[in-house]
C-alpha cells in the first residue's frame, strides 16, 4: 500500500493536533472520536475507495509522534491503524462498506484480540473456531487482554482452526454485541482501557470471516509490524515530551541556590536522553519505509529492530524524566508520569525489546542490505 | 539526484578502478586489522588523487568534485570494502578545508594541491600536557618578532608527527587576550631548527603519537591562516569537521560485517545463540539507528545552517559513532576468546583444522580494542562532546 499523492503527513499531524487541543479538557470521548474523524485521522489508513486516506506506514508514523506528544483518548493504534490496515487488506464488499466509512468517520471501532508478538501468537492465541450449523462457525475460548478493547464496536478475533476443515489461523470480524461474546473490562495503567473476551460456543456466520479461512497469519503478522511501529512511533513523541518537560524543569527548580541544569550530571544526563531520542527517532521512520517499501523480510527485521531500540531507549528516557522531576515525577498531578507509563506499557505490547532484540538475533541479525550495503 | 542506473555504473566504475589499482598487499593487511603503513597511505591517496578523488568533499575549484552525498557515500562504501586507506584525514578532512575557508589565496595555491597529493604530510598540534578537554587553555606561545613567529612550548598526542613534513596548529600569540581570543592558526615545516619529536608508545603496544617540542623555532609569518588572534575559529570549524569523521561509521560498517563472519567460525554453529550475538545485534540495531541520524542530522542542518547546531550535530554524531565502534572493536576481541592473548597470535598457529582463522584477524583484534578506547578521548573526549550539546542543543547550564 502507498501514500495516495493529496495525503499531506504534516498537516494532518498539525489538524490532530488542533483537535486535541482544543478538546483537551473533553470528557466526553466520543465527541474527540468523532472530531478526530471530521478531520481525517482516522481514515488514514482507510481505503481511497472507502472514504479515507490511504496512507503507509511512513505517514501514520508523523501522525503517531504527534499522538504520543498529546495522547488521544480511545484505540487509535487498536481501530485505525491495525483495525484499518486488516479490515481494508482484507474484507469483501460486503464487510468493508459496513466497516469502513464508519471507522474513517468515527462511528465505529474495532480492537484486534492479540497484543503479542508473532513468535509466541500460536500458544496464546486462546481463541478456536471449529465448523458449526450451515456453513457457520462456533468461537471458544478466551482473549486476553485486549487492549484498548473495552469500549469497541467489533473485534478482529484470531482464532485457530480446530479440527476439520481448515488447521491455521483464522480472522474474524466480530460485533461486539454478538450472542455468546461476553466481555470484561478494565482500564489498563497507562490510561487505555483493556478487555476479557469470553467466547462460550459463540456463533458467527461464514461471512465473518476476514481474508479467507486458514489464511490470517501473514496479515496478521504484516498488521503486527504495522503495530509495532505506530507503537514505537507513539513512544518517541512521548519521549519528546518528557525530554523538553525535562528541560523545563531543569531550568526552573532551584536547589542549593542554583538552577538544577547548572549541575554537569544533570546536562550529561539530559544529552543521553536527546541521544537516545534521536536514534529512536530515526529507527521508527527507517521502520516505516521499510514497511512501505514493501519487502517483508526486510520489513520483519527493521520493525523487530525499531521495537528493540525504542522499547530500550523509551524505558532510559522515561525513568529518567521521572528521575529528573524529583519527587514531582512520582505525583499523577505531573504530566510526566502519564508519558512514562505510556512508553512503559508499549514496550509491553507486541514483543519487548529483550524479545525482539532475542528473535533478531537467532534469526542471524540485521543483514548488509539493511544497512545500505552493496553485496 | 542521479538515478539507480546513475549510481550503479557510478559504483562499477568506483570498484573497478580501486580493484585494478590497488596494490592486494594492501589490502591483505588492512583485512587482517592491522593499520596501513605510512607509505601503504601515501600509495593509495596518489592512486585517487590521479582519478581527481582524493578530496572528494573540497570546493570544486581546489580539486574537490560535484557528488551527490549518494556519490559519496558510495565512493566510502567501495573504498572500505576493498578495502583500502581513506586519504589521510589530517590533511583531507582538518587542515585541507580550513586552509580552503580561511588562507591567504597564496597559502591556498601553495598548499592545497600538495595536500591534497600528499606530498605535505601534515599533523595536528593542538593538545598539550596541561591543555586536553580544556584546549584554549592552550600554552605553547607564538610570538611575532619582525617576519616571524617564535614557537615555545610542547605538545602532545601529535598522531603521524613523526611521518609529517608539516603540522597545523594552535598557538598563543597573545598572553594578555582573553582565553580564546590570543590563540592563532599556523602551518609549522617540522624540518624548521628547534623542533624534536619523541615517540609516546600507546597501549597497543604501536607507536602512533608523539610529544613534540618547540625551543625558539621561527615560522614565517605567512604562516599565519586567518587573522593573528582567530584561530579559535578555525580550530572550532576543524574540530566539527574531526567529529563528524570520528562518528562515521562507513568503515565500522564493513568491519562489522567481516566480524559477523568471523563470529560463526569463532563460536561455532550455535553462534546465533550465542550471547555474542545479542550483544552484537543490539550494536546492529544501534547502527541502522545511526546511518539515518546523520541522515537527518546532516539534513537538518543543510536547513538551519547555524554554526552552534553544526557543532551540536557534530557532537551528537561523535558520542555515539564512537561509542558503536568501541563496542564493536570489543565483541571482535570477545569473539577471540584467549587466542586474542598473544600478542603476535601468527607465532602459536599451527596447521591443525580450525588453525587458519586464528592468523588472520584475532593477532590484532587485542591491539584494536585498545587503541579503539582513544575514540572517546581523542576529537574532544565524549564528555565535552556532551558539554557541547547541553550548551548548544539544549540550551542548558
Amino acid at each position: 500500500m502507498t501514500a495516495s499523492v493529496d495525503l499531506d503527513p504534516t498537516a494532518l499531524r498539525d489538524a490532530v493536533d488542533r483537535v486535541l487541543r482544543e478538546h483537551r479538557d473533553d470528557v466526553d470521548t466520543t465527541r474527540v472520536w468523532r472530531a478526530l474523524g471530521e478531520v481525517g485521522a482516522l481514515g488514514l489508513r482507510v481505503p481511497a475507495a472507502w472514504g479515507g486516506l490511504e496512507a503507509g506506514a511512513a505517514a501514520t508514523a508523523v501522525v503517531m509522534e504527534a499522538l504520543g506528544a498529546t495522547p488521544v483518548p480511545g484505540p487509535y493504534v487498536a481501530s485505525a491503524v491495525v483495525g484499518a490496515t486488516l479490515i481494508g487488506a482484507l474484507a469483501d464488499e460486503r464487510q468493508a462498506a459496513q466497516w469502513l466509512p464508519a471507522m474513517a468517520e468515527g462511528r465505529l471501532r474495532v480492537a484486534l484480540t492479540c497484543v503479542e508478538p508473532m513468535a509466541t501468537l500460536p500458544a496464546s492465541a486462546g481463541v478456536t473456531a471449529s465448523a458449526g450449523a450451515d456453513g457457520s462457525w462456533l468461537l471458544n475460548g478466551v482473549a486476553s487482554p485486549v487492549v484498548d478493547g473495552a469500549a469497541v464496536d467489533g473485534y478482529i478475533v484470531v482464532a485457530r482452526g480446530e479440527g476439520v476443515p481448515v488447521q491455521g489461523t483464522t480472522l474474524f470480524l466480530v460485533p461486539a454485541e454478538t450472542p455468546g461474546l461476553r466481555r470484561r473490562t478494565a482500564p489498563t495503567f497507562d490510561g487505555r482501557d483493556a478487555a476479557r473476551l469470553e467466547f462460550d460456543a459463540c456463533a458467527v456466520r461464514a461471512q465473518a470471516v476476514l481474508g479467507g479461512v486458514g489464511r490470517g497469519a501473514d496479515p496478521l503478522a504484516r498488521a503486527v509490524r504495522e503495530a509495532c511501529v505506530a507503537l514505537c512511533a507513539e513512544s518517541v513523541g512521548a519521549m519528546q515530551a518528557m525530554l523538553d518537560l525535562s528541560l523545563a524543569h531543569l531550568r526552573s527548580r532551584r536547589q542549593f541556590g542554583v538552577a538544577l541544569a547548572s549541575f554537569q550530571v544533570l546536562q550529561h544526563r539530559a544529552v543521553d536522553m536527546l541521544i537516545a531520542l534521536e536514534q529512536a527517532r530515526s529507527i521508527t521512520r527507517l521502520a516505516a519505509q521499510r514497511i512501505d517499501e514493501g519487502d517483508e523480510a526486510a520489513a520483519q527485521r527493521a520493525c523487530a529492530a525499531a521495537k528493540a531500540l525504542v522499547g530500550r531507549n523509551a524505558t532510559f528516557v522515561g525513568q529518567q524524566a521521572v528521575q529528573l522531576h524529583g519527587g514531582m515525577g512520582m505525583t499523577e498531578a505531573c504530566d510526566v508520569g502519564r508519558y512514562f507509563k505510556r512508553v512503559t506499557a508499549n514496550d509491553l505490547l507486541y514483543g519487548s525489546a529483550d524479545h525482539h532484540l532475542q528473535h533478531l538475533a537467532v534469526g542471524g541479525g540485521l543483514q548488509p542490505l539493511d544497512m545500505g550495503l552493496n553485496t | 539526484m542521479p538515478d539507480a542506473a546513475d549510481i550503479a555504473a557510478f559504483r562499477a566504475e568506483v570498484r573497478g578502478v580501486l580493484d585494478a589499482e590497488i596494490p592486494q598487499r594492501i589490502r591483505a593487511n588492512l583485512r587482517a586489522g592491522r593499520r596501513p603503513t605510512a607509505q601503504d597511505i601515501v600509495t593509495c591517496q596518489r592512486i585517487l588523487n590521479r582519478r581527481g578523488w582524493a578530496v572528494p568533499q573540497w570546493p570544486l575549484e581546489w580539486g574537490g568534485t560535484d557528488w551527490t552525498p549518494l556519490q559519496r557515500q558510495v565512493f566510502l562504501d567501495e573504498l572500505h570494502a576493498t578495502p583500502a586507506p581513506e586519504p589521510l584525514a589530517f590533511n583531507v578532512t582538518m587542515v585541507g578545508p580550513v586552509i580552503a575557508a580561511f588562507g591567504s589565496e597564496a597559502q591556498k595555491r601553495r598548499f592545497l594541491p600538495r595536500i591534497a597529493n600528499l606530498d605535505d604530510w601534515f599533523c595536528q598540534g593542538f593538545s598539550e600536557p596541561e591543555a586536553g578537554s580544556d584546549l584554549a587553555s592552550l600554552r605553547t606561545t607564538a610570538i611575532r618578532d619582525g617576519d616571524s613567529y617564535v614557537l615555545n612550548g610542547q605538545k602532545l598526542w601529535t598522531s603521524g608527527a613523526h611521518h609529517a613534513n608539516w603540522m597545523f596548529g594552535l598557538f598563543r600569540t597573545d598572553r594578555q587576550a582573553a582565553k580564546w581570543d590570543g590563540i592563532s592558526f599556523l602551518l609549522v615545516d617540522m624540518k624548521t631548527p628547534g623542533i624534536t619529536v619523541r615517540p609516546v608508545i600507546t597501549i597497543d603496544g604501536l607507536h602512533e603519537t608523539n610529544e613534540v617540542f618547540f625551543d625558539d623555532v621561527r615560522v614565517p609569518a605567512d604562516n599565519l591562516v586567518g587573522r593573528e588572534g582567530e584561530g579559535w575559529k578555525c580550530a572550532k570549524f576543524l574540530l566539527a569537521n574531526e567529529r563528524l569523521l570520528n562518528g562515521r561509521l562507513s568503515s565500522a560498517l564493513h568491519g562489522w560485517r567481516r566480524l559477523k563472519d568471523r563470529l560463526v567460525s569463532a563460536v561455532g554453529d550455535d553462534a546465533r545463540e550465542h550471547e555474542l550475538a545479542r550483544r552484537l545485534t543490539w550494536l546492529e540495531v544501534e547502527m541502522l539507528a545511526m546511518t539515518m541520524t546523520q541522515q537527518r542530522l546532516l539534513e537538518q542542518n543543510a536547513a538551519a545552517g547555524s554554526s552552534s547546531a553544526i557543532e551540536a550535530m557534530a557532537s551528537i554524531v561523535k558520542i555515539k559513532g564512537t561509542e558503536i565502534r568501541q563496542g564493536l572493536l570489543e565483541l571482535a576481541m570477545l569473539a577471540a576468546g584467549p587466542h586474542a592473548l598473544p600478542h603476535q597470535a601468527e607465532e602459536l598457529v599451527g596447521d591443525g583444522v580450525g588453525d587458519a582463522w586464528v592468523a588472520d584477524w584475532i593477532a590484532t583484534s587485542a591491539a584494536s580494542h585498545c587503541f579503539g578506547r582513544a575514540m572517546s578521548i581523542y576529537g574532544g573526549a565524549n564528555e565535552v562532546q556532551r558539554n557541547i550539546v547541553a550548551r548548544r542543543r539544549l540550551e542548558l547550564g
